[in-house]
C-alpha cells in the first residue's frame, strides 16, 4: 500500500511539472503581427517602409526591362534575349499569360498596393503621432499605390482595383476601367500626395513633393491632360530644387547616381545587407565582348547577358557631329585587357580591343586594324552575317548602354549592382512640359524646353547648331527626342503606345516585332496563375487575343 | 514499451512450457523416453471409489481428482456416455480401471504423466484392414518406436522441440543435442513435430524407425506478438490493419535508412527514393495522400517515444522490427498524430543468457547509369545546324555558330564524353560489432555501428557512427526500470546537381583541360553562362557539409501496482543539433559566397500509463489509459557572407569576409497535451473488441480549437474457432474484422493562426530602411484535419496455416483540409492556411506468405506477397470546382501533371492544319480538347483554338497499384532470396525532355532524339530552332512511369557449425546482395522510381548496389 502511496504521489509530482496550460499557449517571441504592430508610430513607419521594397521588384530588374525597352521601335533581342526570352520583344504566339515575366511585375505590384493600402488605412488609427508626420507617412503610401496602379494599368490595362487592405482570404477579382482607375485611384493619390509631402524629403530616396509632381505630370501626359501636363513639369521645373548635370555622359557615372538631376530614384546601395537583389540592369544590355581574342571577362566590362540590342532606327537617330547624348549613352570602345592577336598582330593589354562605328568601313581596313572594327550598314539585324558589323554572328555585336553598367560589383559575375535607378529626372520634366505645350498648340514654348536639354546635350561649341525651331515641333519630333534623351529608361513602351504610335513604329522599326504584332498588343496577357486563381473567373477574362 | 497482459501470458506460457521441457528433458528422461518401463508409479496408485449408475466421464473425473492422474482420450472413440458402477477401497489405480474398461473393450496405458484410453475395437478394425489389403498376417507390435534428431535451419540439433503422436496425448520433447525417441501408436501413425517460434511439421511415420527432420522459422506465424502501440498483441487477436517487416527482413537490403528496407514488403505502404543523395531519406506514403497543405507524412514511435525529427539517425541494424499502423483503429491511440499512420520501430533487446557478440559488416560498390544516349561530337553539330535552318550534314556554315575551337575538334574527332567525366562508382559500407545478454534481472543490448556510402557523384557522401544501448533491469519483483538510446553522429556531404545537369548539356566538342592540363572554367568559348561540369569538382569550389548530432531515449520505470494493475512512466528526450555549411568558391568568376545554418531541437515526451489486465474464465480484459504531454523546442541561427579572403577557410570564418549578406535566427515552440484510453476485450479468445478514445491538444491551432476527440472501435470475430469451421481442413484460421474511427493532423508550423509580418529589405540612400511587411492572412478558426476510416479486414491461414494472409478493405475521408491555398494576388496575398475541403482514400491490401514446397522438403521455400492498390482523390475544394492555377481537381489524386497533350509533330503535308493554330510543320502539335462558348463558359470540346484552355490533367504520379514479391530459398546452409517491387500506372516527368529554356536551340547537348526534320517524319521531338524554345515544349515530357524491378537479390551460405566452431566461431554467414540491378519499365532512359514524379534533369543519378557482407557470432 506504502508503494500505492508514493507512485500516485510521484505521478502527481509530474503531472504538477507539466502544466497543460503552459504547453499549449503560443507565445511567438519572433513574430510581429499587423494588429500590434502597425498600430504604434514605429510599426506604421516600418509598415511604410514595406511600401518602398516593391520598387525594386520592378526598376532595375530584367522583367522589368523586357516590358519597357524592348517590344519597342527602340530595342530589340540582342543574342540573349533571342535565345533565351524572345517571344516578349517578338510579340511571338508564345507570348501569353503564362509568361513568367508578366506575372513576376503583377505579382509584385499588387503586394506593393495592398501593403500601401494597409498603411493608408491604418495611419488615422495610431494613437501618439503628430498629425505631420502621419500626413506624410500617408502620402508617401499614396504616392507609391499611384505608381505601382499606373504601371499596372499601363501594361494591362483593365486591372483590379482596391483601396483596401484585404481583409481575410479574398479570391475573387474584378477588372474595373482604365479610367476609373485613374479617376479615383492614381489621380487623387498623387494630388495629395502633392499636398502632403515636403519639397525635401525627409530621407533621401523617399517620396517628395516634387516627386508626386513628376510623376503627376507623366499621368496627365498619358492621360491627354496636356494642361496640367506642363502644369505640373513647370511645377517642378520651376521649384529651382534641380538643375540639369552639364555633361550629358556624367550623369551616369556610377559614382554619381545621387545628382542635381535625379527628383527621385529607387535606392540600391553597396551594402548586400541593405541591397536586396540589386539593380541587375549592368547585365543585359551588353554584347559578348570576351569573343574578342584580346579580352576576358571582367569586372569593369562586365557581364555580357546581350538580352536587348538597339534597332537600327535608335543607330541612326543622333547627330554624332553635335549630340553628345549617343556616346553619353552607349558605350562603342573596349579596351584590351589581355594579350591577344586580331588580324595578325599582337594586342596588348591598354590597346583598343573593339571599336563600334555607326557607318560603313570598307572590309580591306577591318581586315588590318589591330582591333575588331565593327561598322553599321543599316541592315536589319537578321540578315546580317558579316561577324564584323553590328548584329553579326547572330546578333552579337552592339553599342552597350551605359546607363546601368556597374564596375563597381564585388566580382566579374555578380549580379547585384549598386546603382539607383534614376526613376524621374528633370530633363523628362523639360520633355513633358515641352510636348505639352506643342500639344496646345504652343510650338514656340515647346521648343524653348526643349532647347534647354539640347543645350546640356550639344557637344562643345555646338549649342548653336543643337537648337530647335517652333517649326521643328511635330509627334515624332517629340518620340525622337524623347529616344535620345532617355534611351533605355524605360519609358518607351509607354511612349509609343500613348503616342497611338505603337503598330506604326514597331512595323518600321522593329522587323522582329512587325511579323507577329497586333492591335492587341497594347496591353500585355493577365497572368494565367491570376486567372486561375479567381472564384468568379467569368469576371476575369484574359485580354482579346492572348 | 508497455508489456500487455496478452503478452504477459503468453510469455508466460513459452517460460512455464520451456522450463517444464527442459526440467523433464533433464530429469525424467526415462519417463519420457520409454513408456514401456516397468513400475509405473500412476497406475499403482491406490485409490477408493464408491459410485453407482455414474456416466463413465463422470467416473473418470472422480477419479482424475481423487488418484490425482490425468486420462487422456479421443472423445469419439470413447463414449463417455455409458454408466458405470464401480466399488474399491484402497486398490491399485490399475485394477479398477481393469475393472471398468475391460468391459468396453478399452485398453488404457500410461503416457508420461497421462494415462491413455484407446479403444480396442477401433485399433483392431484398422488392423485388420492393413492386414487384409497386405494380405499378409502381420502382428503389429501396440507401441511402434520411433527415433530421430530435429535441427534447426542450420542443422544445428533443436533441445525442447516437443514432438506428439497425433491424435494422442503421447508425446515428448528432444534432448539437449536434438534427439529424440517416442513410442508412436502404430506404424501409421503421424508425428507432430512442434516448437515455439518455429513452424509445425507433421510427418507421418510410415513404418519409419528413424525419423530426422529440421524445423524452420515460423515467420508468418498467427502467433506472432506484434507491437500496436502502448502494448503488444498477438497477431490472432488484432482488430485493426497492421503491417510489420521483422529484422530478418531487414537484413536482406544493405540501406542506410530503415524506409530503405521496407521498400516492397508492406502492403498499403509507398515507399519511393527520394534522390540519389546518399543520406537522403525515402518519401513514404500510407495508403496514399490525404493532406494537400499539412504533412502525409506518418508519425515515427521510437520504442514508444514519436519523434518528428528524421529517422535516419537510427541504424536499421539494431531494428528488431517494424510496425506500421495503418487504420483508424489502430492508430486512433495517436489520436492527433495518426492521420498519416504511424510507424513502430521497436529495437533489439537482449535475452537472459550468455552473451552472444556479433559482427555485421559488408562493404559494396554502386554502379551509375552512364549510358544516356547524348549526342556525340558529330550528333551535336548535325543537330546544331539544324537549329539554323542548315541541312545537317552542311558543315560550310559552323564558323556561324561554332567557336573555331569546336569546329577544329569537329573535324578532328575530338570529343568529351562529359557524363563519364563526372560520375564514379560509389561505395556502400557497414561495419556494426554487438553485444546481447543479461541475467535473470538485468539484460542488455549494446552496439556500436559505422555506416559509410559514398555516391555516384564527387563530394556526395553519408557517414553515420552511431551507437545504441539498451538495458533493463528489475529493481524489485515489482519494479522494472530501463533505458534504450542511440546516440548518432552523421556527416553528409551533398553536391550540387550543376556537375549532372551541365554534363548534360555541354558542348562535346570541346574539352575539360588545356593543352598543360589545367582545369579551365569556361571551356566552351562561346558559351559564358555554362560553367564545366567539372567546376564543382575542383578544389575549394563547393562545399555542401551537414552534421548532425543526435541524443535520443526512452527511459522508463514500471510497477505493477496489484495483480494485473501497473503504471509505467516514460521519458523520452531527443536532443539534435545539427550544422549545415555551404561554400562557394570563386573559379565561376564569382566572389566566394559561405554560409553556415545551425539548428538546434530539443524535443521531449512525458507519458504516465496505466494497464489494467483481467481474466476472467473466457472473459479478457486489458484496459489502458494514458495522460502525455509533448514540447519541442527549434533554435536556429545563421550566417551568410562574400568575399571571404583565405578561401580555405570555407565557412569557418565568416568573420573575416568584407560583405555579410544575411544574419537569421528563430525560435519555434509547439506542444501537444493529450489522454487517452483503451479496452480491449475479448470473449473465448474469438470474439475481439477494442474500443479507443484519445483527445488532444495542440499549441497549433487558436484558442477555442486546440482541442479535439479522437474515438475509434473496433471488433474481430474468429470463425475459426467455431463449431462449424474448426474441423475444416482447409482452412485453418479465419477472421473477420471491421474497425471504424477518427484521426487528426495538426502537421503545420507553429504561428499559423496568428497571422504576422514579415521583414522588408529598403534604403534610404545609403541608410537602412528595413520595415515590416504584411505577409501571412491570420486565420483564427484553424481547426484539426481530420481523417475517418472505415477497414474492413480478413486474416486468414490456410491448410495448417502453411499459407497465411489478410485482406483488408478500406476508405478514409479527410475533410476540413488545412490547406494551403493559393489565392489571387490581387489581394496582396499569393496563399492562405485555411480548412475548406475534403479528400478521399479508398483501396485493398492483400498479404500473402506461406511455405511453397512441403516443410517436409529439403529445400525449403517460402514465398511472401503484397498487392495494394489505393486510390487517392480529391472530393472537394472551396468553390465547388477544380483548382487550376494550383493543379487540383475534383476526382484526381492530389499531384496530377496538367498540361497539353501532345498528339505528335506537325508533318510535311499537314502544312495548312497547323497555319491554323499559328503553327508549323515540326512543330509540337496539341490535342484540342476544350474550347469556349460566347459566354466564356467551357464547353469540353475542341474549337479550333489551342489556348491555356487545353490544357488536360495527363496522369499523377500515384500508382494504380504496388505490390511486392519475396521469395527465400534454403537449402542445407544456402539461402537465396530476392524480392520484386512493382509499382504500376503512374506518369513520371521526364526532365531529359525538357526542351524549354535554350535546351532545345541548338546551343546546348541534349539526348540523341530522333528529332523531326523535313527528311524524317519523327512523331515525338519537334525540329530544334536556335530562334525559340519550341511552342508547347512541356508537352513532350510526360511518360509511363510504370516499373517492376528486382529490388534485391541475396545469396548467402552459411559455413557449417563444425566447420565454424573450429575456428571459434558460433556461426558464420557470408552473403552477396544485388541492389536494385533490374529494372523493366517502358521508361527505358534511367530508373523511373521517383518521389516527385520527376526524372532527370535536375534529379541527381541513381544506381545499382553490389555488396559482399558477412554475419559473425561469437
Amino acid at each position: 500500500m506504502k508503494n500505492i502511496r508514493y507512485t500516485t504521489f510521484a505521478a502527481a509530482l509530474l503531472l504538477g511539472l507539466f502544466s497543460c496550460q503552459g504547453i499549449l499557449e503560443e507565445n511567438p517571441v519572433g513574430l510581429a503581427t499587423a494588429e500590434s504592430y502597425y498600430s504604434t508610430p514605429k510599426g506604421i513607419e516600418d509598415g511604410l517602409k514595406a511600401c518602398y521594397t516593391p520598387l525594386r521588384g520592378f526598376y532595375g530588374t530584367q522583367q522589368a526591362y523586357f516590358l519597357t525597352v524592348t517590344g519597342t521601335d527602340m530595342y530589340t533581342n540582342g543574342f540573349g534575349g533571342a535565345t533565351n526570352l524572345p517571344d516578349i520583344n517578338n510579340y511571338s504566339p508564345n507570348f501569353l499569360g503564362s509568361e513568367n515575366y508578366v506575372r513576376l511585375i503583377w505579382d509584385n505590384f499588387y503586394v506593393g498596393i495592398n501593403q500601401a493600402n494597409a498603411v493608408i488605412a491604418r495611419a488615422p488609427q495610431v494613437p501618439g503621432m503628430n498629425e505631420a508626420t502621419r500626413s506624410r507617412i500617408i502620402a508617401e503610401a499614396r504616392f507609391l499605390r499611384a505608381l505601382y496602379y499606373f504601371h499596372l494599368v499601363r501594361q494591362f490595362g483593365d486591372v483590379h482595383f482596391t483601396l483596401e487592405e484585404t481583409q481575410g482570404v479574398e479570391t475573387e477579382a474584378r477588372r474595373s476601367p482604365v479610367a476609373t482607375i485613374y479617376q479615383e485611384g492614381i489621380l487623387p493619390d498623387l494630388q495629395f500626395a502633392v499636398a502632403n509631402l515636403p519639397a525635401k524629403a525627409k530621407d533621401y530616396g523617399r517620396a517628395s513633393k516634387h516627386a508626386a509632381e513628376g510623376l503627376l505630370a507623366n499621368v496627365h501626359l498619358t492621360l491627354g491632360n496636356w494642361a496640367e501636363a506642363e502644369k505640373m513639369a513647370a511645377t517642378v521645373i520651376n521649384s529651382n530644387d534641380f538643375q540639369l548635370v552639364k555633361n550629358y555622359v556624367n550623369l551616369w557615372d556610377v559614382n554619381n547616381d545621387v545628382n542635381s538631376e535625379v527628383i527621385w530614384s529607387v535606392q540600391y546601395t553597396a551594402d548586400p545587407l541593405t541591397n536586396g537583389p540589386g539593380n541587375t540592369g549592368h547585365l543585359y544590355f551588353q554584347f559578348d565582348y570576351t569573343r574578342n581574342p584580346a579580352m576576358i571577362r571582367d569586372i569593369e566590362n562586365g557581364r555580357p547577358f546581350q538580352r536587348f540590342m538597339p534597332t537600327n532606327y535608335t543607330l541612326k537617330l543622333f547627330d554624332l557631329s553635335k549630340d553628345s547624348r549617343f556616346d553619353g549613352s552607349f558605350k562603342t570602345v573596349w579596351i584590351a585587357n589581355r594579350a591577344g592577336t586580331i588580324n595578325g598582330k599582337k594586342v596588348m593589354p591598354g590597346d583598343t580591343a573593339i571599336k563600334i562605328v555607326l557607318n560603313p568601313v570598307p572590309d580591306a581596313l577591318q581586315k588590318t586594324v589591330p582591333y575588331w572594327l565593327i561598322d553599321f550598314n543599316d541592315k536589319w539585324v537578321a540578315s546580317v552575317t558579316d561577324p564584323l558589323e553590328i548584329g553579326g554572328a547572330s546578333r552579337r555585336q552592339f553599342p552597350t548602354l551605359r546607363k546601368y553598367l556597374d564596375p563597381l560589383r564585388t566580382s566579374v559575375n555578380a549580379e547585384d549592382g549598386r546603382r539607383d535607378f534614376l526613376v524621374i529626372r528633370l530633363a523628362e520634366m523639360y520633355l513633358i512640359a515641352g510636348e505639352a505645350a506643342f500639344r496646345q498648340g504652343n510650338n514656340v514654348k515647346a521648343a524653348e524646353y526643349i532647347n534647354v536639354i539640347r543645350t546640356r546635350a550639344a557637344l562643345p561649341g555646338k549649342v548653336a547648331d543643337m537648337q530647335v525651331k517652333a517649326a521643328d515641333m511635330s509627334q515624332e519630333f517629340f518620340l525622337d527626342e524623347r529616344g535620345r534623351e532617355l534611351a533605355g529608361e524605360m519609358h518607351r513602351w509607354y511612349d509609343i503606345k500613348r503616342s497611338g504610335k505603337f503598330i506604326e513604329r514597331l512595323m518600321m522599326y522593329n522587323l522582329d516585332a512587325a511579323a507577329n504584332v497586333k492591335p492587341t498588343h497594347i496591353v500585355r496577357p493577365i497572368p494565367q496563375t491570376q486567372i486561375d486563381r479567381v472564384t468568379n473567373p467569368g469576371d476575369f477574362l484574359q485580354n482579346p487575343g492572348y | 514499451m508497455k508489456i500487455s497482459l496478452t503478452r504477459k501470458r503468453l510469455l508466460y506460457r513459452i517460460v512455464q512450457l520451456s522450463v517444464l521441457q527442459i526440467v523433464m528433458t533433464l530429469f525424467f528422461p526415462g519417463i519420457t523416453l520409454a513408456t514401456s518401463v516397468k513400475g509405473q508409479s500412476i497406475l499403482d496408485r491406490k485409490v477408493s471409489v464408491q459410485l453407482s449408475g455414474q456416466s463413465l466421464g463422470n467416473v473418470l473425473t472422480s477419479l482424475e481428482k481423487s488418484a490425482k492422474v490425468k486420462f487422456s482420450y479421443n472423445s469419439r472413440t470413447v463414449d463417455l456416455s455409458r454408466p458405470v458402477t464401480i466399488k474399491a477401497t484402497n486398490e491399485p489405480l490399475s485394477d479398477v480401471l481393469s475393472r471398468i474398461l475391460t468391459p468396453m473393450k478399452i485398453n488404457f496405458l500410461q503416457v508420461s504423466n497421462r494415462i491413455v484410453l484407446r479403444n480396442e475395437t477401433t485399433g483392431s478394425l484398422n488392423e485388420i484392414n492393413k492386414v487384409s489389403s497386405l494380405s499378409i498376417p502381420v502382428r503389429l507390435p501396440l507401441d511402434f518406436m520411433v527415433t530421430g534428431k530435429v535441427t534447426d535451419e542450420n542443422g544445428e540439433g533443436l533441445p525442447g522441440v516437443s514432438i506428439a503422436v497425433k491424435g494422442t496425448q503421447r508425446g515428448t520433447t528432444s534432448t539437449q543435442d536434438g534427439s529424440y525417441s517416442i513410442a508412436a501408436v502404430d506404424a501409421t501413425s503421424i508425428l507432430v513435430f512442434s516448437f515455439v517460434g518455429y513452424l509445425s511439421q507433421e510427418i507421418p511415420v510410415n513404418n519409419q524407425n528413424q525419423i530426422n527432420l529440421s524445423l524452420s522459422t515460423d515467420t508468418k506465424a498467427l502467433n506472432e506478438i506484434v507491437v500496436v502501440g502502448y502494448g503488444t498483441q498477438k497477431k490472432r487477436d488484432l482488430t485493426g490493419a497492421i503491417s510489420s517487416i521483422s529484422s530478418r527482413d531487414i537484413a536482406e537490403t544493405p540501406a542506410a535508412n530503415i524506409l530503405q528496407n521496407a521498400q516492397g514488403r508492406l502492403a498499403g505502404v509507398d515507399i519511393v527514393r527520394a534522390n540519389g543523395n546518399p543520406g537522403a531519406a525515402p518519401v513514404i506514403r500510407i495508403r496514399g495522400n490525404r493532406s494537400i497543405t499539412a504533412g502525409n507524412g506518418p508519425l515515427y514511435v521510437i520504442d514508444g517515444i514519436p519523434t518528428e525529427v528524421s529517422i535516419n539517425d537510427f541504424n536499421p541494424t539494431d531494428i528488431e522490427s517494424m510496425e506500421v499502423l495503418k487504420d483508424a483503429s489502430s492508430v486512433a491511440i495517436y489520436g492527433s498524430r495518426g492521420a498519416n499512420g504511424v510507424i513502430l520501430i521497436t529495437t533489439k533487446k537482449g535475452k537472459a543468457g550468455k552473451a552472444v557478440i556479433s559482427y555485421d559488416g559488408y562493404y559494396g560498390i554502386k554502379k551509375a547509369q552512364k549510358d544516356l544516349n547524348l549526342m556525340n561530337g558529330e550528333q551535336f553539330a548535325r543537330y546544331s545546324r539544324v537549329s539554323r535552318g542548315i541541312d545537317g550534314a552542311d558543315a560550310s556554315k559552323d564558323n556561324i555558330f561554332f567557336d573555331p575551337l569546336e569546329s577544329e575538334n569537329l573535324k578532328n574527332g575530338i570529343e568529351t564524353d562529359w557524363l563519364d567525366l563526372i560520375l564514379r562508382d560509389g561505395k556502400q559500407q557497414q561495419h556494426q560489432l554487438s553485444a546481447s545478454g543479461g541475467s535473470q534481472n538485468t539484460t542488455y543490448y549494446l552496439s556500436g555501428a559505422f555506416y559509410d556510402e559514398k555516391g555516384v557523384m564527387q563530394q556526395s557522401d553519408y557517414q553515420r557512427y552511431s551507437f545504441r544501448a539498451n538495458v533493463e533491469t528489475k529493481l524489485s519483483e515489482r519494479l522494472r526500470v530501463g533505458l534504450s538510446s542511440t546516440v548518432a553522429s552523421d556527416l553528409q556531404n551533398v553536391m550540387n546537381n550543376a556537375p549532372y545537369t551541365n554534363a548534360l548539356r555541354f558542348s562535346p566538342l570541346v574539352e575539360p583541360f588545356d593543352k598543360e592540363g589545367n582545369f579551365v572554367t569556361y571551356p566552351n568559348p562561346r558559351e559564358g553562362l555554362v560553367t564545366s561540369p567539372l567546376l564543382e569538382y575542383q578544389p575549394g569550389q563547393y562545399t555542401d557539409e551537414q552534421k548532425k548530432y543526435r541524443i535520443f531515449a526512452n527511459i522508463f520505470g514500471e510497477y505493477k501496482i496489484l495483480e494485473g494493475l501497473t503504471y509505467r512512466l516514460n521519458f523520452g528526450p531527443d536532443f539534435s543539433t545539427s550544422r549545415q555549411g555551404e561554400y562557394n568558391g570563386t573559379l565561376a568568376g564569382s566572389a566566394n559566397v559561405a554560409e553556415v545554418t545551425n539548428r538546434q531541437i530539443f524535443a521531449y515526451t512525458l507519458e504516465n500509463i496505466m494497464t489494467y489486465a483481467k481474466q476472467k474464465g473466457r472473459h479478457s480484459l486489458n484496459v489502458v489509459g494514458l495522460f502525455s504531454t509533448q514540447q519541442n523546442r527549434t533554435e536556429t541561427s545563421g550566417a551568410r557572407a562574400r568575399n571571404i579572403p583565405v578561401e580555405s577557410s570555407l565557412f569557418y570564418n565568416l568573420g573575416s569576409a568584407q560583405d555579410i549578406l544575411g544574419i537569421s535566427s528563430s525560435l519555434t515552440k509547439w506542444g501537444l497535451v493529450s489522454y487517452m484510453g483503451r479496452i480491449n476485450y475479448s470473449f473465448n479468445d474469438r470474439y475481439l473488441l477494442t474500443l479507443t478514445g484519445r483527445a488532444d491538444g495542440s499549441s497549433r491551432l487558436s484558442p477555442g480549437n486546440k482541442w479535439a476527440f479522437f474515438p475509434s472501435i473496433s471488433a474481430g470475430w474468429v470463425l475459426s474457432d467455431e463449431a462449424f469451421l474448426s474441423s475444416n481442413k482447409t482452412i485453418s484460421f479465419l477472421k473477420l474484422r471491421a474497425g471504424y474511427g477518427a484521426v487528426g493532423n495538426t502537421a503545420i508550423n507553429p504561428y499559423q493562426t496568428l497571422g504576422g509580418l514579415e521583414r522588408s529589405v529598403y534604403a534610404y540612400g545609403n541608410d537602412p530602411a528595413f520595415g515590416y511587411g504584411l505577409n501571412i492572412i491570420p486565420n483564427p478558426d484553424l481547426r484539426w484535419e481530420i481523417s475517418s476510416t472505415l477497414n474492413v479486414g480478413m486474416d486468414f491461414g490456410l491448410l495448417n496455416d502453411r499459407i497465411s494472409g489478410s485482406l483488408e478493405v478500406y476508405k478514409t475521408n479527410t475533410t476540413n483540409l488545412l490547406l494551403n491555398r493559393l489565392i489571387p494576388i490581387t489581394s496582396g496575398y499569393r496563399s492562405v492556411l485555411q480548412n475548406i475541403g475534403s479528400t478521399s482514400n479508398q483501396g485493398w491490401e492483400l498479404t500473402l506468405n506461406g511455405s511453397v514446397l512441403p516443410s517436409t522438403s529439403s529445400l525449403r521455400w517460402e514465398a511472401g506477397l503484397n498487392v495494394f492498390s489505393n486510390k487517392e482523390k480529391i472530393v472537394e475544394l472551396f468553390n465547388n470546382g477544380d483548382d487550376v492555377g494550383n493543379g487540383w481537381f475534383i476526382g484526381q489524386p492530389i499531384q496530377v501533371f496538367y498540361n497539353y497533350q501532345q498528339e505528335g509533330i506537325w508533318q510535311t503535308n499537314q502544312a495548312d492544319e497547323a497555319a491554323k493554330v499559328k503553327q508549323l510543320p515540326g512543330d509540337i502539335r496539341i490535342a484540342d480538347v476544350n474550347g469556349r462558348d460566347a459566354a466564356g463558359i467551357l464547353t469540353k470540346q475542341p474549337d479550333g483554338q489551342i489556348n491555356a484552355d487545353d490544357r488536360t490533367v495527363l496522369g499523377s504520379t500515384v500508382p494504380k497499384w504496388s505490390g511486392g514479391l519475396t521469395n527465400r530459398l534454403n537449402y542445407k546452409g544456402i539461402d537465396f532470396s530476392f524480392l520484386v517491387y512493382a509499382r504500376q500506372g503512374q506518369m513520371i516527368r521526364s526532365d531529359f525532355h525538357n526542351l524549354g529554356g535554350n535546351l532545345w536551340q541548338g546551343r546546348y547537348n541534349s539526348i540523341n532524339f530522333d528529332y523531326w526534320t523535313p527528311t524524317n517524319p519523327a512523331n515525338k521531338i519537334p525540329e530544334p530552332s536556335a530562334a525559340s524554345a519550341p511552342l508547347y515544349d512541356d508537352a513532350v515530357r510526360f511518360y509511363d512511369g510504370s516499373f517492376i524491378k528486382i529490388r534485391n537479390i541475396v545469396l548467402g551460405y552459411t559455413i557449417p557449425k563444425k566447420i565454424s566452431s573450429k575456428i571459434g566461431l558460433n556461426s558464420l554467414r557470408l552473403y552477396a546482395t544485388a541492389d536494385n540491378a533490374l529494372i523493366f519499365s517502358p521508361y527505358k532512359l534511367v530508373d523511373p522510381e521517383t518521389s516527385n514524379g520527376i526524372v532527370g534533369g535536375s534529379s541527381p543519378m541513381t544506381s545499382a548496389t553490389y555488396v559482399f557482407g558477412l554475419n559473425l557470432k561469437f
